[in-house]
């Protein structure tokens, strides 16, 4: 049974790295993150991971909703989002994807790891 | 005795002959006076001041410039004017009817100037359609006027007989018709027809006695005047264009009443319906336009109001962002506090250098807040001004003297927005406090050099070095470098999207180069 592999798509550089370390002892495989949609829909395709932490405020034109909607096109890949704004309206858009759950910033690990198993 | 007498006597009559006829000629050298008799029976005669008129006075004013006349008019009535020319107090009376009675008191000239008659002139009371209407009635005619007798004399030729009351002049035979006091009046006709646009008479068809008016002069008296108008007036009679046939046609014709054309009367009635229209039509634009003027007044005034509402909201959110960049700044001051508190529970160096790095970190992030805070601005802050604090402070807190390490700031005023400032403060605390920890170990001394620039298309190149010790040889920053270092790069390349370069001959020295452009403003 192999470690659960997970990908950060966060373009804060800080949060990214702090939540990768959290993961990384917590027992999970994670890849190295990226920063935005375009970069996660590539890595989605290429590396094919089991969860992907999805910050809704991604930096540029595409955020994280879109990403994960181009995502959900061809893959089923478990999708967890992430923001920083408490009231944000998420929607239908969000539903749309059928996200394993929505985390508001600051992250605790023991709420990912309530949501995704360390092992696949 | 007696020869001397009739020579004396002899002497005095020549040189009264010599005297008689020096006045003579001074008297034949002196204007003709003339005194001629005016009285009211215009338009033949007008008396009046100053001059009087009519056709009988145009004739006398031209026969006075010809023949040399000086006329005195005297104003009378006719019956005493009739008595004054009798009596030869007056020289010259004119509009006199020829009749043979006449003939006997006064010499007539020879040419009629008019034809008139006698005419019976009644009110609207009863009517007078022959003059059998006026058996018994009162009738008006004046004293000694030859038209009184006349209308007797006519009257009775048809058995009508009438109470005759006499006046003194034409205008009581009027008035008397007027007030009621008689049924009818005698009046020559063309005094009458004048009358009767003053007085409310009604001329009837009863007319009698066509008489010739002439100029008359007393009987055998003043016969130059006579035989002055005579020779005058003769040419004139048949003449067309004569001053007499002018004169006559101004006074005694009706003069042509001016009689506005049909088209005029058009145009004035298409003027005034034309400016009716384009009075009510400018009534209307005039309504419309005020109409406007007060809807566009009340727009302008909410307006106004709306832009008022919206300064006073802009005004808000600014006071409420910098309190928001001031408390956000406090919180992490008292964060920092904590920290220090925290560290000084410690013994363990390392743990208190960890500590205080962690502190440094924070404190970047509080200048950013302090500087958005200050400025005009509150989505951007001068990295200049930023860099030179920030710098100043690590100094201080790492206890390094100037004289040991100098800062050579070269810096451009660069604006960046608060995403973009607080990775680039993170940035400039690594360099800047690893250049004071590493690069001038035993006193060595040397300069920190930061260099700020922003080319015309916008893209920031930040560079921060040391001449101090460098790092050792075959050292690789992606590889070997610390948390610092390893933060440094993940900022620069993904946060900033930054192109990153390392001179490690000289010192140390890094430098990037970047766009502001991965966020938008939010303020």
């Amino acid at each position: 049974m192999g470690k659960t592999v997970i990908l950060i798509v966060e373009d804060e550089f800080l949060i990214a790295q702090s939540l990768k370390f959290d993961l990384i002892r917590a027992g999970y495989e994670v890849r190295e993150s990226v920063s935005s949609g375009t970069d996660a829909i590539a890595r989605a395709r290429e590396e094919i991971p089991d969860v992907m932490l999805m910050d809704i405020g991604l930096r540029g034109d595409m955020d994280g909703i879109e990403a994960a909607r181009r995502i959900r096109e061809f893959s089923s890949v478990v999708i967890i989002f992430m923001t920083g704004y408490q009231d944000s309206d998420l929607g239908d858009r969000t539903m749309a994807i059928h996200p394993a759950g929505i985390l508001h910033k600051p992250i605790r690990l023991r709420d990912i790891e309530a949501l995704v198993p360390r092992h696949g | 005795m007696c020869g001397c007498y009739h020579v004396e006597a002899r002497r005095r009559l020549v040189l009264s002959l010599m005297l008689g006829l020096i006045l003579l000629q001074y008297l034949d050298a002196e204007a003709r006076m003339v005194r001629v008799g005016v009285f009211p029976a215009a338009p033949l005669v007008q008396s009046g001041q100053p001059n009087p008129s009519g056709l009988f006075i145009d004739m006398i004013e031209y026969f006075a410039h010809v023949l040399d006349w000086r006329v005195e008019y005297v104003n009378g009535t006719w019956s005493e004017l009739l008595v004054s020319l009798q009596k030869g107090d007056i020289d010259l009376l004119p509009a006199v009817g020829y009749t043979d009675a006449r003939t006997a008191i006064y010499d007539f000239s020879r040419n009629p100037v008019f034809v008139d008659s006698g005419v019976v002139f009644g009110s609207s009371r009863f009517p007078i359609h022959t003059v059998f209407d006026l058996q018994g009635k009162r009738v008006a005619g004046v004293a000694g006027s030859t038209f009184t007798n006349a209308f007797i004399a006519y009257a009775a030729s048809f058995g009508v007989r009438c109470d005759i009351v006499l006046t003194k002049d034409n205008p009581s035979v009027m008035r008397s018709i007027s007030n009621g006091s008689v049924d009818a009046g005698i009046c020559i006709y063309s005094l009458g027809t004048e009358l009767a646009r003053r007085f409310p008479v009604a001329i009837t068809a009863i007319t009698f006695s066509p008489i010739a008016l002439d100029f008359a002069v007393p009987k055998g008296r003043n016969q130059d005047l006579i035989a002055g108008i005579d020779r005058l007036m003769a040419p004139m009679i048949n003449d067309p264009d004569s001053l007499y046939s002018r004169s006559y046609n101004r006074w005694m014709l009706p003069q042509p009443a001016f009689v506005i054309p049909l088209w005029v009367w058009w145009g004035i009635g298409s003027l005034f319906v034309l400016g009716l229209i384009l009075g009510l039509w400018s009534i209307t634009l005039r309504k419309q336009v005020f109409a406007k003027t007060r809807h566009l007044e009340a727009e302008i005034s909410e307006r106004s109001q709306a832009e008022e509402n919206l300064r006073a909201s802009l005004r808000e959110k600014e006071s409420l962002l910098r309190e928001l960049y001031h408390r956000t700044k406090n919180n992490m001051a008292v964060i920092n506090a904590l920290l220090g508190l925290q560290a000084g529970g410690f013994s363990d160096a390392r743990l208190r250098e960890a500590f205080a790095e962690t502190q440094n970190r924070i404190f970047s992030m509080a200048l950013v807040h302090e500087k958005l805070y200050e400025a005009q601005d509150l989505s951007r802050i001068n990295l200049k001004e930023y860099i030179r604090d920030l710098a100043g402070r690590l100094m201080v807190g790492y206890g390094i003297s100037p004289d040991r390490a100098t800062l050579v700031y070269e810096l451009d005023d660069v604006p960046v927005l608060i995403d973009t400032a607080i990775p680039c403060g993170l940035i400039l605390n690594e360099l800047i406090s690893n250049a004071l920890k590493y690069a001038f170990p035993d006193g060595r001394k040397g300069e920190i050099r930061i260099v700020l620039h922003q080319t015309e298309n916008g893209e920031i190149r930040l560079e921060v070095g040391d001449d101090g010790v460098g790092v050792p040889r075959g050292f690789d920053v992606r590889r070997d470098g610390h948390m610092g270092l390893q933060t440094v790069l993940g900022l620069a390349e993904s946060q900033l999207g930054a192109a990153i370069d390392f001179d490690l001959e000289h010192g140390f020295a890094f430098t990037m180069r970047f766009m502001d452009d991965s966020y938008r403003p939010r303020v």
